[in-house]
């Protein structure tokens, strides 16, 4: 189809708009309620263009092109009905951008210098909202807001949790949440990007920083596998806030709540400043540049002493894939085969018939191309926020979407079915009969909660056999952000970089721990919450003898347990990248510089491997490692076929632990993050406040 | 979910007869009538408990049932007399001097529009639009019942009249 805008010609997709024509073509309209990931309700006028042939300006978002239709964006009409449009929106609008932190990056104010005119003709009191407090994450200044309801669509049409809504009409008219109530969704930071003006601001953010004196750089999300694209902001080398960088396959212009406040973690209080070793059972300080022999002294002396078979080497799956590959350099070339990073689960029967890597077994953008999802041991809404968003819109459009999960946790899309599943009768309940499937396409998504689970392999193997049954691909979801590279770069005892069987299989994590082994090498963990079960790993440090801990943080068990305390960047100080579950690798550069005591995780590893003469890396040279073993690997693996899986029977009486993780306790990082636990806090409160008597009763008595 | 307001059998009739005019998944559509009928149950005003009731039963977030209400004044949301009187202020009525005897009431029983007398007795309605009876204008509604022709009078007459319950 041809059109002509600005008398020029342009070829058009029927189904256009002529917003969405000129966003391609690049000629800018002005426009407040547009947005492309909502519905059009043309609300604000703002984006007037003058047609060939109509007697009004109309609304480029919602009228559609036609054969040879002739727009005109600039013309002497336009410029009237905008110059309009903005004196009506700006009445109401106080003149407080100097103390309004949208100031410099405000829709409004750049467009009313664009559009508007230099003086008002309005003489009469301006309009006035009083504030309510609806969120710790998110700050209002009711007063500023121009009714655009992008934030109220959002919550329709998006997260599908409508928290915000607008209010009265007319002169009175203000956007407010539910009498008593907040916004607690776990994307509600979405609105403080959508919302065009001051209205709704970044609460944690709030006056610490002017807009143009920051400096962006791009991060990715160390919080879940999906791996958001993040935008950090900083001032002077500090983070003050982060923000999405669009990627239209991973996690088009949103991010979750916990990647948009996560990063608080890293300023925690408990961060180590400096290398500690115990000397007479004191931990005393040890200087920068004496530490990396230290260490290699240490580990080579324990090898010597308790044998190579004797040492137990975890590392977490948070790990940039930097550091995952140096660590398994290091002790497999050291001989060491006791590598882990599966420190949350607890039955490993499965290892040797599991995938390559764990992958969701598509690509995010093609999820709502099946006809089926069946969820088995996830909750999306809580642990995979972002996630959430594409299977409502899959919902919405035909997929049927089935729950089987060990708790009752809702979703925030429509389930067509969701049940309670047992760990011991799974085999039995995943049957045809019982699930109404859709003809077409089925995908088996399998969650953090079937990890965890103490007859793991069991359920995997039921999974495999029931996939095949009904010929439908087998997907996962991982507990960390980067497990897909644990597994490819050969953090797992029986396989090595690439996915390789090794000769030797060594101690899996679970073996580690319960077997008590002399010598743990911690890297990047928490003992206290990153393992499946917390007495059993204390005990096993406390019958220890010589621990390293290679750590961003001091927990009273690593200051109880270590003999030497190594501080290591995290993932916004140093140079990384991860590989998320579709399989993309995506890398960073350091968002903010260490204090100047801290190592680059890689870096102390590499120096680590130098004393060893096992190499010598950059990190130009570990990603080039990295891509000649990923060369060539099929993440959207069409079949796994774990069905011939030597198994222990299964144990009733092993305890269950931690099948759910709160959303903001999911890592070391998050667990640390203000302004998250603030939010839960406030969150848990009035789930407790709407409970009737009955449950109330019972939640006492379950905190007793 | 509800500790103090449940809607009853009798309720859940009527909102299921409204329900019913509707396509069963644009349950949304009956969120109007169904606040109406609830309000005249609960002395001519909903609650925060009311909306809550009312979003579980049809399944519609009780934001969305919140707008409604406070969208439209013939739904109130804060506590009002039990006789509700609307004065129509639309053109014919006006014409035939409908601003006098609004203030005439206004002064009677020292409210302003909008308010309820101290005693709970009555409520002055606030933005009555045409009430269909210009033809008897000027006109008022005393608890939905029309009365037309209206002199200060009447209409001290009519006020007098009301039966409390």
């Amino acid at each position: 189809m041809k059109v002509f805008v600005n008398n020029k010609e342009y070829s058009a997709e029927p189904e256009d708009t002529i917003i969405e024509l000129c966003d391609k073509i690049g000629v800018h309209i002005p426009r407040f309620c547009y947005h492309k990931h909502l519905s059009v309700v043309a609300s604000c006028r703002m984006c007037l263009v003058d047609i060939e042939g109509v007697k009004h300006s109309q609304p480029a978002c919602s009228t559609p092109l036609r054969e040879d239709m002739r727009i005109s964006t600039k013309s002497e009409k336009t410029k009237v009905a905008q110059k309009s449009s903005m004196e009506f929106l700006l009445i109401n609008h106080p003149l407080d951008c100097p103390i309004c932190d949208q100031a410099g990056e405000c829709e409004l104010q750049d467009i009313s210098l664009e559009h508007g005119d230099d003086h008002s003709r309005y003489m009469q009191f301006k309009r006035v909202v009083i504030d309510k407090d609806i969120s710790p994450l998110i700050s209002t200044d009711m007063t500023r807001c121009i009714h655009c309801s992008r934030c109220v669509r959002f919550g329709e049409e998006i997260s599908n949790v409508k928290e915000l809504g607008l209010l009265n009409r007319g002169e009175d008219m203000k956007i407010d949440v539910f009498i008593e109530s907040s916004v607690s969704s776990e994307l509600s930071g979405n609105m403080i990007d959508l919302c065009p003006v001051g209205a709704l601001n970044n609460k944690p953010y709030r006056y610490t920083a002017r807009t143009w004196d920051l400096r962006q750089i791009c991060g990715i999300s160390p919080h879940d596998c999906i791996g958001s694209n993040i935008n950090y902001h900083t001032y002077n080398n500090k983070i003050v806030r982060a923000v999405p960088s669009e990627n239209p396959d991973i996690n088009q212009t949103w991010l979750s709540d916990r990647d948009r406040f996560g990063y608080e973690g890293i300023y925690s209080e408990d961060r180590v400043k400096k290398s500690q070793m115990r000397v007479d059972g004191k931990l005393v300080e040890l200087d920068f540049e004496s530490t990396p022999s230290e260490v290699n002294n240490l580990i080579n002396n324990n090898i010597k002493k308790y044998g190579k078979e004797k040492i137990g080497c975890l590392i977490s799956g948070q790990s940039t894939s930097e550091e995952l590959f140096m660590f398994q350099k290091i002790f497999k070339g050291l001989g060491v085969s006791n590598i882990d990073h599966r420190t949350k689960e607890s039955n490993f029967d499965y290892q040797k018939n599991y995938p390559l890597m764990p992958s969701l077994g598509c690509n995010l953008e093609d999820l709502d191309e099946y006809e089926n999802i069946i969820l088995i041991g996830v909750n999306i809404k809580t642990e995979y926020p972002i996630l959430s968003i594409r299977l409502n819109l899959a919902t919405k459009n035909k997929t049927r979407v089935h729950s089987f999960n060990f708790n009752s946790l809702d979703e925030n899309f429509d389930l067509h079915c969701k049940k309670i599943i047992d760990h011991s009768n799974i085999e039995s309940f995943l049957n045809v009969n019982n699930i109404e499937l859709d003809q077409g396409k089925t995908l088996i998504i399998i969650g953090p909660s079937v990890s965890r689970s103490p007859n793991q392999s069991n359920i995997l193997q039921s999974i495999s056999k029931f996939s095949s049954s009904i010929d439908a691909k087998i997907g996962f979801l991982t507990e960390s952000c980067n497990s897909t590279s644990g597994w490819l770069l050969g953090n797992v005892p029986h396989r090595e970089l690439g996915g390789n069987q090794s000769s030797i299989i060594g101690k899996n994590s679970y073996q580690m721990i319960t077997d008590k082994l002399p010598s743990y090498i911690l890297y990047n963990l928490e003992p206290e919450h990153d393992f499946f079960d917390k007495s059993l790993v204390e005990s096993a440090l406390e019958s220890s003898e010589c621990n390293i801990f290679f750590t961003s943080y001091i927990t009273p068990m690593i200051e109880k347990y270590a003999h030497i305390i190594v501080p290591i960047t995290t993932f916004a100080e140093a140079d990384g990248s991860y590989i998320n579950i579709e399989g993309t690798y995506q890398t960073f550069r350091p968002i903010v510089q260490p204090s100047k005591n801290i190592y680059e995780g890689w870096s102390i590893l590499n120096k680590i491997l130098k004393l060893n003469n096992l190499g010598d890396y950059s990190v130009a040279n570990i990603r080039d490692e990295l891509k000649k073993s990923l060369e060539g690997l099929d993440f959207n693996m069409s079949k796994t076929d774990m069905s011939n899986t030597n198994i222990s029977p299964y144990i009733e009486n092993k305890i269950l632990k931690e099948s759910y993780r709160e959303t903001n306790q999911t890592d070391l990082i998050v667990r640390r993050s203000e302004s998250l636990n603030q939010a839960t806090k406030i969150k848990n409160k009035l789930n407790y406040k709407n409970m009737n008597n009955e449950v109330k009763k019972s939640y006492i008595d379950i905190t007793k | 979910m509800n500790p103090e307001f449940i809607i009853n059998e009798e309720l859940g009739k009527l909102i299921s007869n409204v329900v019913k005019k509707f396509p069963s998944d644009k349950k949304r559509s009956a969120v109007i009538e169904s606040l109406l009928i609830l309000q005249h149950h609960n002395n001519g005003y909903v609650t925060k408990n009311i909306i809550k009731a009312l979003s579980d039963y049809l399944l519609v977030s009780e934001i969305d049932i919140y707008e409604v209400a406070t969208f439209y004044t013939m739904i109130n949301i804060d506590p009002v007399g039990r006789n509700v009187i609307s004065v129509c202020n639309n053109i014919s009525c006006m014409l035939r001097g409908s601003d006098e005897i609004l203030s005439h009431i206004e002064d009677k029983l020292k409210i302003k529009v909008g308010e309820s007398t101290k005693d709970n007795k009555f409520y002055l309605k606030d933005e009555i639009e045409c009430l269909a009876a210009c033809n008897g204008g000027p006109m008022m509604q005393v608890n939905h019942k029309n009365y037309e022709n209206l002199t200060l009078e009447k209409v001290d007459e009519i006020l007098e009249s009301v039966n409390d319950k």
